[in-house]
């Protein structure tokens, strides 16, 4: 089952999201929107009109919602259009810029080149993420007292809330997130998955072999070859056999419980687990041949 | 129509039977894990835990029998029975039933079902935030949501509890008792899934202060209809047998 990590943003708000991620997204969601599996995420309009926002590199990027003009494939920011191809603006920043900040200076560039710490909504001015320090809640409790797997979350003046997810097992309740304040929140969130170096490959590779070996298994019962399976369904307490063909059991048994030590270290990690997965971790043996 | 889930797992008659109990001995023979018997809640004196683990090599040697290879088809069945009454032996032997019974009494009644029920139901935690009724997640009340949330940041435990510890180990014995299983990790899953079930325990006795009976309840069928929409089936042996 593909978990839902849609989150429900109160009307009237506009949903920003940023991701860093290492990889191409695996999913964002904004209004009421459902979650998005990678890599759809980059090419998908919400109801709102609002299409995910991607920028940087391969290495690093991140996604926010903006509105965006498919006519022109360009994302509406404002005050200037951003081409997602070139990670730049078309026209020059109306701003002069800070002599003391080149980036700023730069009349095409992002976010003053750095998307993963900061953002540009305007179009006009480069706004860096406020060091990170979770909210306080309407409930008043933080963040990360609700969802410890949220590492790093911060809260900005602007009239947004957002909703992230990096891997399946991510999700929280927007109404956990409220500001005191009530309607201004906008949240960056640094998932460990989703930090620069980090790889989920080896946990797809566990996840991979333990499931052949478990679907290997399941296979071999099926065969019965021994012809151990039938004689035990017809004869239920006979014993000829018997410690052989419960082995073949206890073999079944270990590669599940390999599988499901598998998918939870995946979880922790926070990498993507695939649907197969989860079904085998915990099929019962076959049931008795007709 | 689902998978037929029998009450009773193919190849066991009567009580589902578990091989738990040749798994405690392997963990208590390895080199490994010999610092770390009181996590398991065996609190023995040094002298007593050298010979108990001697003896638990002795009883694997014998039912191995020599042949490495096919020690998971032989070490079950009958062997199943002829190892814990070994085990027992080598407990009076040592005069260390008081001090490991209660571990053994727990592992013996321990199935792999109920311990993947577990891993099931501790999985689930990890969905209860996005509970919200927004998306394809049940709905689950806030206060439960909050609570379950906070009880489970306390009880929590990483799969790779102990995995390095056991796969960094180069002694000879213990890198025999890894390629008795089906892989070198298995035995260290297993303990994972032991310890995992304490830790949901703890969890379930701390939510019975937090939440009412009622509220527990609506727990229990969030988490079946969760486990209902992962498996395709209605499956209520994936739902721990002491919160169902």
């Amino acid at each position: 089952m593909q978990p839902a990590l849609s989150t429900r943003i109160p009307d009237g708000f506009m949903a920003a999201i940023w991701l860093g991620c290492e990889k191409p997204h695996q999913g964002v969601s904004t209004r009421n929107q459902a979650w998005h599996p990678a890599p759809s995420v980059c090419n998908s309009t919400t109801a709102l009109g609002l299409r995910a926002v991607c920028v940087g590199n391969p290495v690093r990027s991140f996604c926010s919602a903006e509105q965006y003009d498919s006519d022109l494939g360009l994302y509406y920011l404002r005050a200037r259009y951003y081409n997602p191809a070139t990670g730049r603006f078309l026209s020059r920043d109306p701003n002069d810029g800070v002599p003391t900040d080149p980036a700023s200076l730069h009349k095409y560039m992002y976010a003053g080149g750095d998307p993963v710490n900061a953002w540009d909504p305007s179009g006009r001015a480069t706004i860096p993420f406020p060091a990170p320090a979770p909210p306080a809640t309407s409930s008043g409790r933080s963040a990360s007292e609700y969802a410890g797997i949220i590492l790093n979350i911060s809260i900005r003046a602007i009239p947004a809330v957002a909703a992230v997810g990096c891997a399946a097992n991510i999700a929280y309740t927007v109404d956990a997130l409220r500001t005191p304040g009530g309607s201004t929140a906008a949240i960056k969130v640094d998932l460990p998955h989703c930090s620069a170096n980090k790889d989920c490959e080896p946990y797809e590779e566990a996840i991979q072999t333990a499931l052949a070996e478990v679907i290997g298994r399941y296979n071999e019962l099926l065969a019965d070859i021994h012809g151990l399976y039938g004689l035990y369904c017809k004869n239920p307490n006979s014993t000829t056999k018997w410690g052989s063909w419960t082995g073949h059991l206890f073999a079944y048994e270990q590669a599940q419980l390999d599988l499901q030590n598998a998918i939870a270290e995946a979880r922790d990690a926070g990498c993507p687990i695939p649907p197969e997965a989860l079904e085998w971790e915990s099929k019962p043996p076959p049931s008795c041949p007709e | 129509m689902g998978i037929q889930t029998p009450s009773v797992l193919p190849g066991m008659s009567g009580r589902a039977k578990s091989n738990m109990t040749e798994y405690l001995v392997l963990l208590l023979s390895t080199d490994w894990f010999l610092p770390y018997w009181t996590e398991i809640g065996i609190d023995i004196d040094e002298g007593k835990k050298a010979g108990i683990q001697q003896g638990c090599r002795q009883i694997i040697d014998q039912i191995a029998a020599g042949d490495n290879s096919t020690f998971v088809r032989s070490f079950s069945g009958h062997h199943r029975q002829e190892a814990e009454s070994k085990f027992l032996t080598l407990l009076r032997r040592w005069e260390a039933e008081p001090e490991v019974s209660a571990t053994f009494r727990e592992w013996e009644n321990l199935s792999h079902r109920e311990l993947t029920a577990v891993v099931e139901c501790a999985t689930l935690n990890a969905e209860v935030p996005s509970a919200d009724g927004s998306g394809n997640v049940p709905y689950l009340e806030f206060a439960i949501r909050a609570e379950v949330v906070k009880a489970w940041e306390t009880h929590s435990l990483k799969a790779s509890v102990f995995r390095d510890i056991c796969l960094s180990s180069k002694t000879a014995w213990d890198l025999r008792t890894q390629k008795l299983l089906t892989s070198p990790r298995t035995l260290v899953n297993q303990l994972w899934r032991v310890l995992l079930d304490h830790r949901f325990r703890a969890f379930w006795t701390d939510l019975q202060k937090r939440l009412t009976s009622q509220q527990r309840q609506e727990l229990v069928s969030w988490y079946r209809a969760m486990v209902k929409a992962k498996a395709h089936d209605d499956r209520p042996d994936l739902i721990p047998s002491y919160i169902s």
